[in-house]
C-alpha cells in the first residue's frame, strides 16, 4: 500500500463516522416532528438514547466485544501466528491453573549418618532441592521454587509456583502500587498545602507542576534511565559521589537498574516523579473548596496547626483524596510504559508480562488468561474502593 | 500583615514571635518552594542538557552544563526518517481520535448532562466504569478484532481503538460542563419550536466551546502519549509507528549501541510542544482535570 493511501484511511474513517452520526441524529430528531403523538417526556427520552447510540457503539466495539473475545480465548489453546486452518482446542481452565498454580510445602533437611541434619561448611542446614524432595505432581506440573518463607530447625516452608514470572509480576505490581501511591499521596498533600498558601509566583509554580504530567511516560522512562546510569555519568550517582567526597567517604556508585530490589525502587521513583505534581494539583483543588473561616474559628479555639490538619483539613479533604486514590491506584495496577521501556524482560509488571506472552511466545489463549486475571484484580480494587470510601458518581 | 504559612490559617498565632523567627520561616518556606521546583523540573533540564552533548561527553562524568554544546543531535534526529514519520503519524492519530471523541462524546454528554431519561444514572456509571477500564486486559481480544478487520500494522488500528482511552473521559468531563449551563436556554428554544438536535447543535454546543477546547487538548495529550496499543498494533510496520514507539525503539543514524544523546533530543522535541500547550492553557487544564475528579 502506498504511504499516502495509508494516511488517508484514518482521515476518511473519522469523517465517515462523524457524518453518519450526524445524519442519524438529524433524521432521528426530525422524525419526531412528523409523528407528533409522543408526550414531551417520551420524545426527550428517545432523543437522549439516540444521542447515546454512537458512544454505546464505540464502547461495545472497543471495550465489551474485545473483553468477551479475551474471555473466550482464555479458555482455549489458541496461538495467533497459527494459520487459518489451525486447530483451536477448548482447554477449560488449564490456562488459569498454569498461571495461578502455587503451593506451599514443608521440606525436611538432608540427614547425615547419625540421622541429624547435615550442615555445610558455613554451618547452615542443608536442604535437598525442592524437585527432589517433593512428590510427583510437583515435577509433572512443573512447579518451581520462588522463595523460602520460614526455616525452623530441620524443616523449611517453601513457596512455589508454576508460572514464577507471572506470580513475580503480581508481587512487583502490588509493591509498586502500594509504595508509589502512598508516597504520592503524602508528598502530594504536602505540596498542595505549600502551594495553597499565598505567595508571589504561585501561578507559575502551579503551571510548573503540570510539566512532568505532560511529558509522555516513554520519554520520562528514557530520561530516567539516563539519570540512573550506574556510574558517575548518571547524574544521580554523580550527586551521590559528590556527597560522599564531601563527607570523606569512599565513592561508590549504585547500579540502580541492575538488581531486582533497586529496579522496583527505580520504577517507583519514576512514577512518583511523574504523578506527584498532578496529585498535588487535584488535592489543591480540593483544598480550595474548604472555607478559610473554619480555620479562623479553630484558631480562636486555640487548636494548633497539627490538630487543625488532622481534625479539619484531612476530613474535609477526604472526598478528594478518595477520588485521587482510586484513579492513581487503578493507573498503577496497570502500569506498562515504564516497566516495558526500562526493564523490558528483566522484571515484569502484570501488564508487561501480558504484553510479552502475547507478542513473544504468541500464545493468544494463555495471554488472554493473563488479561482476565488482571481484569479481576483491578475489579477487586475498584469494588473495595467503592465500598470503603463510598465513592459515588453524583 | 501576612506571614507565609503552609496552611490557610490566619496569622494571629505568630504575631508574638519575633522578627528573626519570621525571617527564618520565610527562608525555610522559599527553600521548600525551590526544592519542589528543582525536583519537578530538573529531570527535564537534564534531558535538554544531555541532548546538547556529544557521544563522548554522554559517557563521561555528568556535568551540569555541557562543555561544548551543539545542536548536532537535533539535526540527526530530524534526518531520522522513522522519527519524522512518527511525528506525522502521532499528529494524525491523536488529532483524528480527538475529533472523533469530541464529536461523539459531546452528544452523549449533552444527553447525560441536560436531559432526563430512564437509565441515565446507569449510563453515567457505565461511562465512569469505562474511564477505569483496564486496557491491558483486553489487549488480546482487541488484537484479534484489529487483525480480523485487516487493520493490524496500520494507523487505522490506532484511530479505531483510541476512543477507548479518549471517549469515556471526554464524556465524563463534558457532562459536568453541560450540567453547569442555565436551563432557560433550552426552554426558550423549545418555545421557538427548535428540535432537540437543533437546541443542542445551535444553542448549547457553541456555549461549551471553551470546554471543548480544554477536553480536546486533554484528549489529544493522552492519545499523543499512548504507548501500549501503538506498540502492539504497529510492531510489524515501522512506518505506522507513533512518536512514543519511535523513541522507545530508537536507533541512531549510524548504527550505534545506545544513541542516548539523540534519544534525549527526540524526547525534547516531542515534549516541548506539549509543555507549551500545557503552560498556555494551564488554568483551563487544571479546571478540566478537577471538574472530573473533585466534583465528580
Amino acid at each position: 500500500m502506498a504511504a499516502t493511501e495509508a494516511f488517508l484511511i484514518p482521515v476518511i474513517g473519522v469523517i465517515l463516522a462523524l457524518t453518519l452520526t450526524y445524519a442519524y441524529l438529524w433524521i432521528g430528531s426530525n422524525i419526531e416532528k412528523f409523528e407528533g403523538q409522543e408526550t414531551l417526556a417520551e420524545s426527550s427520552s428517545r432523543f437522549a438514547w439516540n444521542l447515546l447510540v454512537p458512544t454505546l457503539l464505540v464502547l461495545v466495539f472497543v471495550a465489551l466485544r474485545p473483553l468477551e473475545k479475551t474471555f473466550i480465548a482464555s479458555l482455549t489453546d489458541q496461538r495467533f501466528a497459527a494459520g487459518a486452518g489451525a486447530e483451536v482446542n477448548f482447554v477449560g481452565l488449564d490456562n488459569y491453573a498454569e498461571l495461578l498454580g502455587v503451593r506451599w510445602d514443608i521440606i525436611q533437611c538432608t540427614t547425615d549418618e547419625t540421622g541429624a541434619c547435615a550442615l555445610n561448611e558455613d554451618g547452615a542446614t542443608v536442604f535437598p532441592r525442592a524437585r527432589d524432595a517433593l512428590d510427583e505432581t510437583y515435577r509433572d506440573l512443573r512447579y518451581r521454587e520462588i522463595s523460602t518463607w520460614l526455616t525452623l530447625g530441620g524443616s523449611k516452608l517453601i513457596f512455589s509456583a508454576r508460572d514464577t514470572d507471572f506470580i513475580g509480576s503480581i508481587g512487583n505490581t502490588l509493591t509498586f502500587t502500594v509504595v508509589s501511591v502512598t508516597i504520592e499521596l503524602i508528598l502530594g498533600i504536602f505540596i498542595a498545602m505549600v502551594i495553597n498558601s499565598k505567595f508571589t509566583g504561585r501561578g507559575l509554580m502551579r503551571a510548573a507542576m503540570l510539566v512532568p504530567w505532560a511529558i509522555p511516560t516513554v520519554v520520562s522512562a528514557k530520561l530516567w534511565t539516563v539519570i540512573l546510569r550506574d556510574n558517575s555519568s548518571g547524574v544521580l550517582n554523580a550527586g551521590i559521589n559528590l556527597m560522599q567526597r564531601t563527607l570523606g567517604l569512599p565513592e561508590e556508585s549504585v547500579a540502580w537498574l541492575a538488581r531486582p530490589e533497586t529496579q522496583i525502587l527505580a520504577m517507583i521513583a519514576i512514577d512518583v516523579w511523574k504523578t506527584t505534581p498532578f496529585m498535588a494539583l487535584i488535592l489543591l483543588a480540593g483544598l480550595q473548596t474548604i472555607p478559610s473561616d473554619i480555620y479562623e474559628a479553630a484558631d480562636v479555639d486555640g487548636a494548633n496547626r497539627i490538630t487543625q490538619f488532622l481534625r479539619l483539613t484531612l476530613p474535609l479533604l477526604r472526598p478528594t483524596i478518595a477520588v485521587a486514590l482510586v484513579f492513581r491506584t487503578l493507573d498503577a495496577v496497570r502500569v506498562f510504559d515504564v516497566f516495558q521501556v526500562v526493564l523490558a524482560q528483566k522484571q515484569y509488571s502484570m501488564a508487561t508480562y501480558n504484553y510479552y506472552t502475547l507478542t513473544n511466545s504468541q500464545e493468544l489463549g494463555y495471554a488472554s488468561a493473563v488479561g482476565v486475571v488482571i481484569f479481576v484484580i483491578i475489579l477487586l480494587f475498584t469494588v473495595a474502593y467503592v465500598r470503603i470510601l463510598g465513592v459515588s458518581a453524583e | 500583615m501576612t506571614t507565609v504559612t503552609a496552611t490557610q490559617s490566619p496569622t494571629s498565632g505568630n504575631q508574638q514571635s519575633g522578627q528573626g523567627w519570621r525571617i527564618a520561616r520565610r527562608v525555610g518556606f522559599w527553600f521548600i518552594i525551590v526544592l519542589i521546583l528543582f525536583y519537578t523540573l530538573f529531570p527535564f533540564y537534564w534531558a535538554f542538557n544531555t541532548s546538547l552533548k556529544n557521544e563522548n561527553e554522554v559517557f563521561a562524568t555528568a556535568y551540569l552544563f555541557s562543555q561544548n554544546p551543539s545542536l548536532r543531535n537535533y539535526e540527526s534526529v530530524f534526518q531520522n526518517e522513522r522519527f519524522v514519520r512518527g511525528l506525522f503519524n502521532s499528529t494524525l492519530v491523536a488529532g483524528g481520535s480527538t475529533i472523533l471523541a469530541l464529536g461523539v462524546g459531546s452528544f452523549a454528554a449533552y444527553a447525560l448532562g441536560r436531559l432526563q431519561f430512564r437509565g441515565r444514572l446507569l449510563m453515567l456509571y457505565a461511562v465512569l466504569a469505562m474511564t477505569m477500564f483496564p486496557q491491558i486486559s483486553i489487549l488480546s481480544g482487541l488484537f484479534s478484532i484489529v487483525r480480523d478487520l485487516g487493520l493490524f500494522g496500520s494507523l487505522g488500528s490506532l484511530v479505531v481503538t483510541y476512543p477507548l482511552i479518549t471517549l469515556p473521559f471526554t464524556v465524563w468531563t463534558l457532562t459536568t460542563f453541560f450540567k453547569g449551563l442555565p436551563s432557560e436556554l433550552e426552554q426558550a428554544a423549545l418555545v421557538d419550536g427548535a428540535t432537540g438536535f437543533q437546541t443542542f447543535y445551535m444553542i448549547l454546543l457553541p456555549l461549551t466551546a471553551p470546554a471543548l477546547v480544554t477536553t480536546g487538548l486533554l484528549s489529544f495529550i493522552s492519545a499523543w502519549n499512548e504507548y501500549l496499543f501503538a506498540l502492539t498494533f504497529t510492531t510489524i510496520n515501522p512506518s505506522a509507528q507513533t512518536v512514543p514507539v519511535a523513541i522507545a525503539l530508537f536507533s541512531g543514524q549510524v548504527q550505534r549501541q545506545d544513541p542516548i544523546a539523540e534519544v534525549m533530543a527526540a524526547s525534547v522535541i516531542v515534549t516541548i510542544p506539549l509543555i507549551v500547550l500545557v503552560l498556555y492553557f494551564q488554568r483551563r487544564i487544571v479546571e478540566g482535570l478537577t471538574a472530573g475528579a473533585v466534583k465528580g
